[in-house]
């Protein structure tokens, strides 16, 4: 409970809520014991250590779809765009290069029964993006990068504890896409 | 009189309703919307569907060996069995069957715009529990599960969405109105909420569609009759 997993939008004439990304790996890993949210979680990633740079990010940017029997009144925005800043800050306009342009993202949190009176919930990120460089010989190429991870924890009473989960989940699924891609560009240039 | 009193009392504290929801995920991209074939389906079970749906399993095997059918066998069996087959086979064999019946059923037939692969991924799973149902005030059948849709030819992700099927039952009545072939009855109605999302379906346009099905079927019906 150190870090609120969720920050209310005031602006947003649906008040809706906010996943909110303020969130350091202690953090993370205090929240997901008390959760029960599967691990591991990944440290957070030189942004230097990227070849490329965003595109986009904000395409990425959705309402969280809860399709469980309880919270499913809770409306909750993801903002994916903010995570993606936080783990890659934008390039300035004018700048060329390579670069990973986002398409889509969803998340897809339900709960479920597992046996009598036991109840278990999932959380599916899911990210796209597209890599696009150039070959040595200044050949363009044009790479589709997607993502899915999938998490199993528990929400317990607490609706707000659903944007923390989405919180964890969707960092995982950042970093995931940002490696995806550096590997994939990697190949490439071997 | 007495008796027929209690029953008459029975079957009025009795209910049933059906609750289908279905909520997309990622949308097809329009030019594929009722634009569309199933062409293939793969089943996967989850881990929290698992325990119920092996008893699910064995009823249906029990039926099979009731109906003196010999045991399923994938190698030797018909692509195309019968409905009246569908409660004695295996799940992962009959989904598939109901997936394509309804959505032909709705237009969207072999053949028509592009050849799509659905992977359902069956998360819940569970019949209604007779004592629950009686004693407390109502249990319930249900069938929840996440559809990832794919372009059959480049076996690439273009939309996805959830389906949850509720169907209710309270009292003594309301569970003897369940009837047989649950399993069936929960199978149709998720692909029915598919059919819905495939085709693009607004209330209305789905009225619309019901109604010319309708009265296709009975021109049918009469044509036949005439010969």
């Amino acid at each position: 409970m150190a870090v609120a997993g969720v920050t209310l939008a005031t602006a947003s004439p649906s008040s809706s809520r906010v996943v909110d990304y303020n969130l350091d790996k202690a953090a993370i890993e205090s929240a997901a014991q008390d959760q029960g949210i599967q691990g591991p979680f990944s440290d957070l990633p030189d942004a230097a250590a990227y070849p490329f740079t965003l595109e986009n990010a904000a395409a990425a940017d959705h309402m969280v779809k809860i399709v469980s029997i309880y919270c499913q009144a809770y409306k909750m925005d993801n903002p994916i765009s903010a995570l993606m800043q936080h783990l890659l800050p934008s390039t300035p306009a004018g700048v060329s290069g390579p670069a990973l342009r986002v398409t889509k993202g969803s998340t897809l949190l339900r709960c479920l029964g597992s046996g009598e009176f036991k109840n278990i919930c999932k959380n599916e990120v899911k990210l796209s993006a597209e890599l696009r460089f150039q070959l040595a010989d200044g050949t363009p190429v044009t790479r589709p990068i997607s993502v899915n991870v999938e998490r199993e924890g528990r929400v317990g009473g607490f609706c707000g504890n659903m944007a923390r989960y989405t919180a964890i989940v969707s960092r995982e699924a950042g970093i995931e896409l940002l490696n995806k891609a550096s590997a994939a560009y990697r190949e490439a240039h071997e | 009189m007495k008796y027929l009193m209690f029953v008459a009392a029975l079957f009025a504290a009795s209910t049933t309703a059906q609750a289908r929801q279905r909520t997309v995920i990622e949308d097809l991209p329009k030019e594929i919307v009722d634009n569309n074939h199933v062409a293939s389906v793969e089943i996967v079970i989850a881990d929290t569907a698992r325990q119920k749906f092996e008893k699910l399993e064995a009823k249906a095997a029990e039926k099979r060996a009731e109906t003196k059918l010999a045991a399923y066998d994938p190698t030797t069996a018909s692509p195309h069995p019968a409905q009246e087959e569908y409660a004695t086979l295996p799940f992962e064999v009959m989904f598939p069957l109901v997936m394509q019946d309804v959505t032909h059923n709705w237009g969207l037939t072999e053949g028509k715009g592009v050849p799509l692969k659905l992977r359902i991924t069956v998360e819940g799973i569970k019949t209604a529990n007779a004592a629950m149902a009686i004693l407390i005030s109502s249990s319930s059948d249900e069938l929840a599960g996440k559809v990832d849709i794919f372009n059959a030819a480049g076996d690439q992700s273009i939309g996805s969405f959830y389906v949850h099927v509720v169907n209710s039952h309270g009292g003594w009545g309301g569970m003897l109105m369940r009837g047989s072939g649950v399993r069936e009855k929960l199978a149709q109605e998720f692909a029915l909420e598919s059919a819905r999302i495939l085709t693009g379906s607004t209330k209305k346009d789905w009225k619309k569609r019901v109604k010319a099905r309708e009265k296709a079927g009975q021109t049918s019906i009469a044509s036949a009759t005439a010969n």
